[in-house]
């Protein structure tokens, strides 16, 4: 046992001198506090020429779960390849408020931040975590756009608004189903043949991720059971 | 009472004296007063200065037509456009650590956990020695290894998610307490027991943690001579790192901007 104290000695009263420049820091990516989520490209491997199967699961809690969704995604071995990326997610900010406020994207898709106030209120949106990147002040009627390159947890912050807060999940490729709360299975469809680690990622985490070794062959569903325990 | 030109023109250097004094004492009373290093020893002082975001400019004003008069008003009313006090930042966790191994202060000849704070689990969430754990955004700094008492009626499981991804979990009876030992990191505590309740643990084994708030600036005293990391850690915005030397009998200062301005920008 080891305690670290501190002892802060009282000094005599005299005019503070400060000498020289204090250094002033650098920031450095939180990488600490998040998952960056390592996706490969294969270049040869095409979503869209591949033959496809199924996934169906089914999900296990050794306790009590959070009221809150767990992502099951896919990652491929050897590369997710190339795959085409939903349309753009529109997140509102009215009332400064993010809405979605939380959203799971595939690796490559967009949102857009549309500034819909009633009001003449400006809002900022940056990012940190798995993407660190400030889209800048933009007033009523504007609108910001990011591309998503990197998977990972990503938190949504307004720099004016202390309350405007939200949460992004972005799934290495389009292999993902969101499981929420009440659910306890789940499917993925248009799955590629090929071996694959199913992952799961929790909004709240209350158990271990699991990491489960999963075979897709075309035109078959693979059933998969997913244990979460603590 | 009515004074002559002359008179008032007399004393006008008296005054500016008096209000130069005044703001000499004012400056002596605000800036920290440190004691000098000890010859075997160093120090480091880290103060926090919130910067707001470049381009952000005070909320617009509108005019509200009352019955007989009107009067004008901010467009952001309401506590969901509360703005960030970037002056005023509170919560920020200052942790200072050794880059190689070995320990910051001597050891105390000593050592009881029983005697230091304790982490709470009541119907409030957690609380550390009167101060809530509330969910966003105050953290708690803490040590390696401290002690959770559970006040509430029932047992309660807690989660510990650690910054690797790693997870913990501890049953603890009502009214028991258990001892927590955790690796250096940032932890986060949750539990099932209280809806929302969360608490953030920073741990260092080689370092000392502080809470601080943005335009303070704290003293890390009789540091063994080496070299340091410092990590500043303030609610919703990018973590600062700073590496330092610190040498026996000297004072190293480090000043952490807490802002997102060094944020990459991203094009529209």
């Amino acid at each position: 046992m080891r305690w670290i104290v501190a002892i802060s000695l009282v000094g005599t009263l005299t005019a503070g001198l400060w000498l020289g420049v204090p250094a002033r820091g650098q920031h450095v990516p939180a990488l600490g506090y998040t998952r960056v989520i390592e996706a490969q490209r294969s270049a040869d491997f095409k979503w869209e020429d591949a033959k496809k199967g199924t996934v169906k699961g089914s999900l296990a809690f050794s306790a009590r779960r959070a009221q809150a969704p767990i992502v099951v995604f896919m990652q491929r071995e050897g590369g997710d390849g190339k795959f085409s990326v939903p349309p753009a997610l529109k997140v509102s900010q009215v009332g400064a408020r993010f809405n979605p406020n939380f959203a799971v994207l595939v690796r490559g898709q967009k949102a857009r931040f549309l500034n819909d106030e009633k009001k003449e209120i400006a809002h900022n949106v940056y990012f940190l975590g798995a993407v660190e990147v400030d889209l800048g002040i933009f007033d009523k009627g504007e609108e910001a756009e990011h591309e998503f390159a990197a998977a990972g947890e990503v938190s949504v912050h307004c720099s004016i608004h202390k309350n405007m807060d939200g949460k992004f999940f972005i799934a290495p490729s389009p292999a993902y189903a969101r499981v929420e709360a009440a659910a306890e299975s789940f499917e993925i469809k248009d799955v590629p043949a090929g071996k694959y680690k199913l992952k799961t990622w929790q909004r709240q985490k209350r158990f271990k991720d699991v990491e489960i070794d999963v075979t897709i062959e075309a035109g078959k569903e693979a059933d998969v059971a997913v244990n979460m325990t603590r | 009472m009515d004074w002559p030109p002359g008179r008032a023109a007399m004393h006008l250097p008296a005054f500016a004296a008096v209000l130069l004094l005044l703001t000499i004492a004012h400056g002596c009373a605000t800036t920290p007063v440190f004691p000098d290093p000890r010859p075997d020893s160093g120090q480091i002082v880290v103060s926090l200065e919130g910067v707001p975001r470049e381009g952000v400019t005070g909320p617009k004003r509108e005019t509200i037509q009352a019955d007989y008069s009107s009067y004008s008003e901010s467009v952001e009313r309401g506590k969901a456009f509360e703005r960030v006090r970037y002056d005023a930042l509170e919560d920020v966790i200052v942790m200072v650590a050794r880059r190689d191994a070995g320990a910051v202060y001597p050891v105390p000849s000593s050592v009881d956990s029983r005697s230091g704070p304790e982490l709470m689990l009541s119907s409030r969430g957690f609380v550390v020695d009167g101060d809530p754990c509330v969910q966003h955004p105050h953290e708690w700094c803490g040590l390696l290894q401290f002690n959770v008492r559970n006040w509430l009626h029932e047992p309660a499981e807690l989660y510990i998610e650690g910054d690797r991804g790693e997870l913990r979990t501890v049953s603890i009876a009502p009214g028991e307490r258990a001892e927590l030992m955790l690796p250096s990191g940032v932890h986060v505590i949750t539990t099932d027991a209280i809806d929302g309740a969360t608490c953030k643990v920073f741990a260092t084994d080689q370092g000392a943690v502080r809470e601080m708030r943005a335009g303070r600036a704290e003293l890390f005293n009789l540091l063994r001579p080496g070299e340091y990391e410092i990590s500043v850690y303030a609610p919703r915005l990018p973590v600062v790192h700073q590496g330092v030397t610190v040498e026996a009998g000297k004072r190293t200062e480090f000043t952490a901007e807490l802002t997102v301005n060094h944020l990459p920008k991203a094009g529209r």
